[in-house]
């Protein structure tokens, strides 16, 4: 899956509201989408305004199969990190901080 | 958006098991940074492990919720007289206050300055003053709430500041020429309003 697809598959999932959170027995509190400090709305808004420049994509550390995107945004001069796969029925997210 | 109930099945990745089936149940899931816990939570269990690797959307409010309840610490380290000042500024206010009003009055201050109830203009040149140009030997240590958390980097940032350490700082001065100063201290009666809500 390129960016684009990855792009709108994250748009699509947050819109409909099919995603969750990755946690590793916490809570990480550096995922401020999970703790409600963010906004679906907000990160709706960072994932728009990324550009293909600003996506990787890698193997998860935990399982080689599943890719890992990483959309890096910039947003008043401060880069934020999304991090997430996309696992049935939508998509699960590791990280959303600056 | 589907609602998941206790019992329903999905997949996730497991930091042991790597991609694997999990079970949706009510757990205790404490934050990283060791502020608290979530309890009775729905939480995705690997099926292999048992170990908690999700939550799903739905328990955002929840968690949202916990996680304001949190307590963090906003901490300055200030010259021995600062903690003096906010002593003799709460007994100015009511002689029976005792050290504990300071917090009070800090986050009084603190939410003032804010709203632009209490205007501070000059709060960064009371840093610079020959008051606060001795050793820091003491410390001021507040357990806040997250959204006082937030409002104090946001003062921070409005009032031109480096951090949360130089605030209180600032404020400590301020309740000194305001209170402890003047003769007739600036929002007094506002003050012991304060203090009879304090008991």
């Amino acid at each position: 899956m390129g960016f684009k697809d990855a792009k709108e598959g994250a748009l699509r999932c947050l819109r409909s509201g099919d995603y969750a959170h990755a946690v590793r027995d916490e809570i990480d509190v550096k995922n401020l989408l999970a703790c409600g400090l963010v906004t679906e709305e907000d990160v709706i808004a960072l994932i728009n305004r990324t550009k293909g420049n600003q996506h990787e994509e890698r193997p998860h550390d935990n399982d080689r199969s599943v890719t890992v995107h990483i959309f890096k945004p910039q947003h008043k001069g401060v880069t934020w990190y999304i991090k997430f796969y996309f696992v049935e029925p939508g998509v699960m997210f590791i990280s959303v901080h600056p | 958006m589907k609602i998941i109930k206790e019992g329903d099945n999905g997949r996730a990745v497991c930091q042991d098991c790597g991609l694997v089936p999990i079970t949706y149940r009510l757990k205790d899931i404490p934050f990283s940074d060791k502020s608290g816990l979530v309890k009775n939570v729905l939480a995705g269990v690997c099926d292999a492990c048992e170990r908690v690797v999700s939550v799903p959307r739905q328990s955002t409010p929840q968690i949202k919720s916990e996680y304001q309840k949190t307590r963090v610490p906003v901490e300055s380290r200030v010259p021995a007289h600062f903690l003096d000042i906010l002593s003799l500024a709460s007994a100015k206010i009511r002689e029976d206050l005792g050290h504990d009003f300071s917090r009070h009055l800090i986050l009084y201050y603190l939410h003032g300055i804010n709203s632009g109830h209490i205007k501070c203009p000059g709060i960064k040149g009371l840093l610079d003053s020959d008051i606060a140009s001795a050793p820091a030997s003491k410390r001021v240590s507040l357990k806040v709430s997250r959204n006082t958390e937030k409002e104090f980097s946001e003062v921070v940032h409005k009032v031109g500041l480096k951090n949360n350490s130089e605030l209180i700082k600032g404020i400590i001065l301020k309740i000194n020429q305001d209170i402890v100063q003047p003769e007739n201290p600036v929002r007094f009666k506002e003050l012991k309003t304060l203090a009879s809500a304090f008991g």
